[in-house]
């Protein structure tokens, strides 16, 4: 056999193998290389809540489960981190149910890490978590019109909204109250909820990098106005907050990964065109 | 088929009729909330059918004694247990939350990422450049690999000409890539709403269990 | 996450990977652990976080006997699993629940996609634009299947419309390959650096 001929039928698991050994050199000692900023993408959600005032409210989705924990979690982080940092008010809801405790952690995380710097926050007056409410869309408009309503006077922890301060001043889900909607989405029931029903409020993505392709059609026409695009999007935020972190630290064996991923096509290619031409039957 | 006309233009009504959503039942009730509410509560009370419909198959597999039965039996005795910890103390309980940290998040998690595997797996057996159109996809999907990517940077900078592999994924993105989406969308909305059409006009009653 | 967890997901973790190198009971353990644990979840979910606020609040406090009426109509949904000489009763749960999605369809999918179709009709100033509009009336033309197939133009135009979605799928593919790369980062990151502790940033 020769070696494009023993290469078309290599065992898949030392592609496995290469691909974990290569990626763990990146991950222990990052190699710093640079990352761009998106001015189209990532920046207007950035000065969305640069430009906002403290005591602002603004309301973010957790629509994600544990499968997209690795690229939404960071973009979610840095941009709770954001909004904390600049005094502006979080309102959570959360269209997934499979993710509505991991957004939960996720946010005690951050306000954690930011006692550690000494800023201090509370649950209840500066962010609110009402957490995962059945009905799915129509749920939503039901938010819209008298929110204690629609959301039976609890948050997820069973807090009572009159003993949480941020609560009055989030009577519906409006124009008025709300300063912007921060979507971290994975899929469905995510975007379709507010392109209809909230279609007139400036709505941000957090989103994985599958689906924004997808999604771009939406930011071109004016539906949302920003997008933060997987890994490289949290990344590429927590550079704007000038407090970089995981996301940041991991690119560059995105690199690597990729860089895997096109050898090994170029390998493939080379060897079919080679088999082919010497006559070998190719797949 | 008629409860799902008659509740349909219900709410056809309530999204068209602005003034509509504002009838009350009572101070502060309105109708529309009630009837949402009510509706939910209904499709909620549902909730035991997942764990019934396992709970048969498997109880089914275990009996007969199919391939992987003993992991049947492990199943129901998480599934039930957990169901117990759950309903007996909450979901903000320490033990349903530490299982949900512990085990539900890094197995679900996990699960996805061995996606990466298996995509570096088929790209290589699979991702052959045989015509025009593979080989577009495949010089686009690679642009765009590299723009996304800090290496790509390195290789070919924004700051150069046409902005670099960055300034060309971004073009990509932009303008034949929002085509496609867009088209995609069109289509397939059409698509779903000649089907919503169909149940509507009771044209269609597989949501039923029917044959037509 | 404390010590354990932290050992308990870890072992998780790897449970799941072993699967790359074969197929073993770990893996089918994790596996049939995944869906037990997801459908306990959604019921605690449903019946914590719905169920017992809804009907304490609204059934029980103000008093609307119209919640358990749906609570009982809800309840024929297990008819499903009764002899097929009753199981026609789960049927009323069912369409009232399709029938009030459906109005929720009909009137509101609509718009969203209007505006994107309105915004595709964009001047035609700039090359972008032009190119734009070309790009998006050929690929529409691609999915001519039942008319226009004489027409040089419409197949013309079709397979352009063909090469352009091959655009399309190129950009889904690499940022594919983007997202499953973060997702297994993620998970490395965790077994090396929360479980293993090698800290080296």
């Amino acid at each position: 056999m020769t070696f494009w001929e023993k290469f078309a039928v290599i065992d898949p698991r030392w592609i496995f193998l290469g691909m974990a050994v290569l990626l763990t050199f990146p991950v222990l000692s990052p190699l710093g290389l640079a990352i761009t900023i998106d001015q189209e993408t990532t920046v207007p959600i950035y000065n969305w809540i640069e430009n906002l005032n403290p005591g602002d409210i603004v309301f973010a989705d957790v629509s994600f489960s544990g499968g997209s924990e690795g690229e939404l979690g960071p973009q979610l982080q840095a941009w709770f981190r954001h909004c904390l940092q600049k005094g502006v008010k979080v309102v959570w809801v959360a269209q997934w149910n499979t993710g509505e405790r991991l957004g939960y952690n996720m946010c005690v995380e951050v306000t954690e890490k930011l006692e550690e710097e000494g800023i201090h926050t509370e649950y209840g007056v500066d962010w609110v978590y009402v957490g995962w409410k059945a009905g799915g869309t129509t749920m939503w408009r039901n938010m819209q019109i008298d929110f204690w309503d629609a959301c039976a006077g609890t948050d997820m922890l069973g807090n009572s909204f009159d003993d949480l301060p941020l609560m009055e001043r989030v009577r519906k889900w409006d124009k008025e109250t709300c300063k912007g909607i921060m979507l971290f989405t994975a899929g469905s029931p995510g975007v379709p909820t507010y392109t209809t029903y909230f279609h007139d409020y400036d709505i941000y993505l957090g989103d994985v990098a599958v689906q924004v392709p997808g999604n771009m059609n939406l930011l071109r026409s004016g539906q949302i106005k920003g997008i933060l695009c997987g890994l490289p999007g949290a990344a590429q935020y927590e550079i704007l907050l000038e407090k970089p972190g995981r996301a940041v630290k991991l690119m560059d064996a995105q690199s690597l990964g990729h860089l895997w991923i096109m050898v090994l096509v170029i390998l493939g290619n080379i060897g079919f065109y080679v088999r082919r031409k010497s006559g070998t039957p190719v797949d | 088929m008629v409860l799902t006309l008659i509740f349909a233009i219900i709410r056809c009504g309530f999204e068209l009729i602005e003034p509509m959503l504002s009838w009350e039942l009572a101070p502060g009730q309105t109708v529309f909330s009630r009837l949402s509410f009510s509706i939910t509560f209904m499709t909620v009370m549902g909730l035991l059918m997942g764990l019934i419909n396992l709970t048969r198959l498997h109880v089914n597999t275990i009996r007969r004694k199919r391939e992987n039965w003993v992991y049947s039996i492990w199943l129901l005795f998480v599934l039930y247990g957990y169901a117990i910890v759950g309903l007996g103390w909450g979901p903000n309980g320490t033990t349903f939350n530490w299982i949900y940290e512990a085990v539900i998040v890094p197995l679900d998690s996990t699960m996805f990422s061995m996606l990466a595997f298996f995509i570096a797996s088929a790209a290589y057996r699979a991702f052959r450049a045989r015509n025009i159109e593979a080989s577009i996809l495949l010089v686009v999907a690679f642009i765009v690999m590299l723009g996304n990517v800090s290496i790509g940077e390195m290789i070919w900078s924004s700051s150069g000409w046409l902005g670099g592999f960055k300034g060309i994924k971004d073009w990509i993105l932009a303008v034949p890539n929002v085509a496609h989406a867009r088209a995609l969308a069109i289509g397939i909305f059409l698509g779903a709403y000649a089907a919503t059409l169909r149940v509507f006009l009771g044209l269609d009653k597989k949501y039923l269990g029917g044959t037509d | 996450m404390t010590t354990a967890q932290v050992w308990v997901a870890a072992l998780c973790t790897l449970a799941v990977y072993s699967y790359l190198y074969k197929e073993n009971p770990a893996y089918r353990i994790a596996e049939y652990t995944l869906v037990a644990l997801y459908t306990s979840y959604s019921i605690t979910l449903d019946f914590h976080e719905y169920l017992i606020p809804y009907a304490q609040r609204y059934a029980i406090e103000e008093g609307q006997w119209y919640f358990w009426v749906m609570g009982a109509l809800g309840l024929l949904l297990y008819f499903r699993y009764a002899p097929p000489k009753y199981n026609w009763l789960a049927r009323y749960p069912i369409s009232i629940a399709v029938g009030w999605g459906l109005g929720y369809n009909l009137i509101r999918l609509p718009r969203p996609v209007m505006v994107q179709v309105r915004d595709a009709m964009r001047p035609l100033n700039t090359v972008n634009n032009v190119l734009f509009f070309v790009f998006f009336l050929c690929i529409l033309f691609y999915f001519f299947f039942t008319t226009g197939k004489e027409s040089k133009f419409i197949q013309g135009s079709g397979r352009i419309g063909r090469y352009i979605m091959m655009v399309g799928f190129g950009c889904a593919f690499g940022n594919t390959v983007q997202g499953r790369i973060s997702l297994f980062l993620n998970r490395l990151s965790f077994l090396l650096i929360d479980w293993l502790g090698i800290q080296i940033w």
